[in-house]
């Protein structure tokens, strides 16, 4: 963080402080049954077995904060969630004892995760669930655009008949040979990477690119790495995203870049609908100058055909962010988020989670708070501290660990560093 | 032998601009460059014979057709001059091929333009299956919307894992095994089944070979059908063997419609016996959602019989098949020929004719030679065309004739049907079959 970045900081969690909001305290006491709440679904039935011993577990159905009872605003110790609501800064900053939230799923781009950190609120993710569910629906995507099965059967059911071979051609037409074409991956992750290998097997030529990752995996994988969005574009015949959405690639696919594309390219998305502005990919589609586009997300969700600015785009395959679901996948990851939950009550923030993908935001904010313990009241520290009486956590918890802590139990000494 | 009919003569005299004719479609100009200096090349856009023009009945030499007529026995009897027939595609089973070879007219295919695409949508419809993204697309087009993720949920419900499932393929051919690889990279156990596949392909491949098909059904969570129809496997799929596939299984077939017995079919996914099933052949074609025992049935997914089609994969057929051509009529059949698919039976019925050559009334043999239009090439009564000067002069800018009867007491070395390849010493009198 740059230095102004952290004054900013720092003057804002003072601000805060004034107006009575406490400073992140990360494993602080906890009651003996915390809150868990379900935010945007109302199935716990996968949850249930995992933590009924350690937890309540509650769910909201809820599409926005606006629509969360207050009783979790105010006492939920975690939050499981969906991508289908939103936790800005703002969200957050409704819930009083929040410390953790697990996303069911790998994109979290729907929660602000530092601001989480600041207020002292874990986000981990369950990133390995769907993979190849993902992956197998981008293959299946790519080869309905290649091969143009989703729109003949369209076809068919309008009641096209196609008697003799020029009336198949015409039905058929613009289906072509795969080997020989490239595709272009953005974001060689997990997903695409299991998306690389698949199409090699169809004869595909691969290309990526991948700023984030390290150097050598091309030539573990056998693709060829791009230096630049521009040229991967460049050499695509088709473009397939499966990078995760964060604050530099927002509309990624643009005007612009659409423009760097090959004439008559392919675009595929199961990543997120924000990478893509849906309007210049219209104007592309009806120009032809993109040939078919294939998404399962979009810019707003649900999708609908008739609205947006898709509403009248031609050649689009498209699908209700159904990519990542096998009833398997489904079970795999609430079950994997409720044991990350369980490991958040039961154990230390953000040691003991598995995946959690703020964590550097966490620590950062949290040395901030220790070394302002000293200047906050005391009596709003007796505040935060007593929700019910705490048993005080075991000595041997402290060990190996960084951070300064502030906590009210007499078997740890304000200030005092563990090595 | 009925002596109306003539006995068949491989590589007799041949008009020097014979007439080619596409059988089934209206476009010939990809054919045009490589057959116009040796053919005259004529379309005949014909559903059925009844649709064909007497004088193709009755000239054309060649033949070029889809799949979308039918030649029966009694079909190919009404084309008088007929050497050749070449099938833009590889499936042959609208032609009598027996009949065919029967009647002197050698068959050929083009079995490799079209296996990757054929292979690429045979895994795009089984990947729409498991991962319903036809049927979703269809729903939203519907107006569905899945706001909450129960309504996604919902909407791809069936939507299923795909590591670990069996993939059972009949026929392991060329499209067979280039989807048998496709499938591994997305973690498909896939098994086979192939009575006609030599021993050892599995190994080279990777995969595991199943001694029935009954065992290849009952292993199976998804079927692919990639054998050829012949007269031994109609109706593979039928109410029986269904039976014997697993519970909730998944069909495709890119191959031919009369293997499966779409009654059967469409019962076993009423009942959810067969979850889904997708087809790009149909019993009947065109294929129609609005007719025929398909038409209630839930979970289908159908394509017009397209799966072979690229742009690229259409040119290279229809390229193959007027070489194939131009190597019939420039050269000898069926020992030019790539890919003649009766040799065999043409061997044995030419081996049949020769032997009764003697047999045969003089003036017959005379009367034969007027298959090709008069005036043109005289034949003297039973004996080698003449390939010299006498003939030569009768014939316009054409090539020289190089064709000659074979001779009796060479046979090509080719087995009859039935009787496995050897060596042969030369020998006067073809063995009995």
């Amino acid at each position: 963080m740059a230095l102004m970045d952290k004054h900013k900081v720092k003057r804002q969690r003072l601000d805060r402080i004034c107006e009575g909001i406490r400073p992140p305290i990360l494993n602080g006491p906890m009651h003996p049954r915390p809150l868990v709440a379900l935010l945007d679904g109302r199935d716990c039935t996968v949850e249930m077995p995992i933590l009924k011993d350690v937890a309540t577990v509650a769910f909201c159905d809820a599409q926005s904060t606006q629509e969360i009872h207050e009783k979790v605003l105010n006492e939920a110790v975690a939050a499981l969630l969906y991508h289908t609501i939103t936790l800005s800064r703002d969200d957050l900053e409704k819930f009083k004892g929040l410390r953790v939230i697990v996303r069911i799923g790998s994109g979290f781009d729907n929660v602000d995760v530092k601001a989480a950190a600041e207020l002292g609120i874990a986000v981990c993710n369950v990133p390995a669930a769907s993979v190849e569910e993902t992956a197998d629906t981008s293959m299946c995507l790519i080869l309905n655009l290649y091969r143009r099965v989703t729109w003949m059967h369209q076809a068919l059911r309008e009641g096209t008949r196609a008697t003799s071979v020029e009336q198949i051609r015409e039905v058929a037409g613009g289906a072509a040979r795969i080997r020989g074409e490239t595709l272009g991956i953005i974001g060689l992750g997990r997903v695409g990477q299991a998306v690389a290998l698949r199409a090699k097997a169809f004869g595909f030529g691969v290309i990526f690119y991948d700023p984030y990752l390290a150097e050598g995996v091309e030539r573990s994988l056998g693709l060829q790495r791009m230096a630049t969005l521009q040229d991967l574009l460049i050499h695509s015949d088709c473009v397939s995203l499966h990078c995760s959405l964060n604050e530099h690639n927002h509309h990624l696919i643009n005007d612009f870049t659409i423009k760097q594309m090959r004439q008559g390219a392919f675009l595929v998305n199961t990543a997120r609908g924000g990478l893509v502005d849906e309007k210049a990919l219209a104007q592309a589609l009806k120009e032809g100058r993109i040939r078919g586009a294939a998404l399962d997300v979009h810019e707003t969700e649900p999708f609908s055909f008739s609205q947006g600015p898709l509403k009248d785009a031609p050649n689009l395959i498209c699908t209700p962010h159904t990519s990542w679901y096998s009833e398997q996948a489904s079970i795999e990851a609430r079950e994997e988020a409720a044991r990350e939950v369980r490991r958040a009550i039961t154990g230390r923030i953000p040691d003991s989670l598995k995946n959690c993908v703020n964590k550097e935001y966490l620590m950062a904010a949290s040395q901030w708070s220790s070394m302002e313990a000293a200047t906050v009241h005391s009596e709003l520290n007796g505040a935060t501290g007593m929700e019910h009486h705490p048993l005080p956590p075991p000595l041997s918890q402290y060990r190996n660990h960084k951070v300064f802590i502030k906590c009210r139990c007499i078997c740890c000494i304000p200030g005092l560093k563990m090595s």
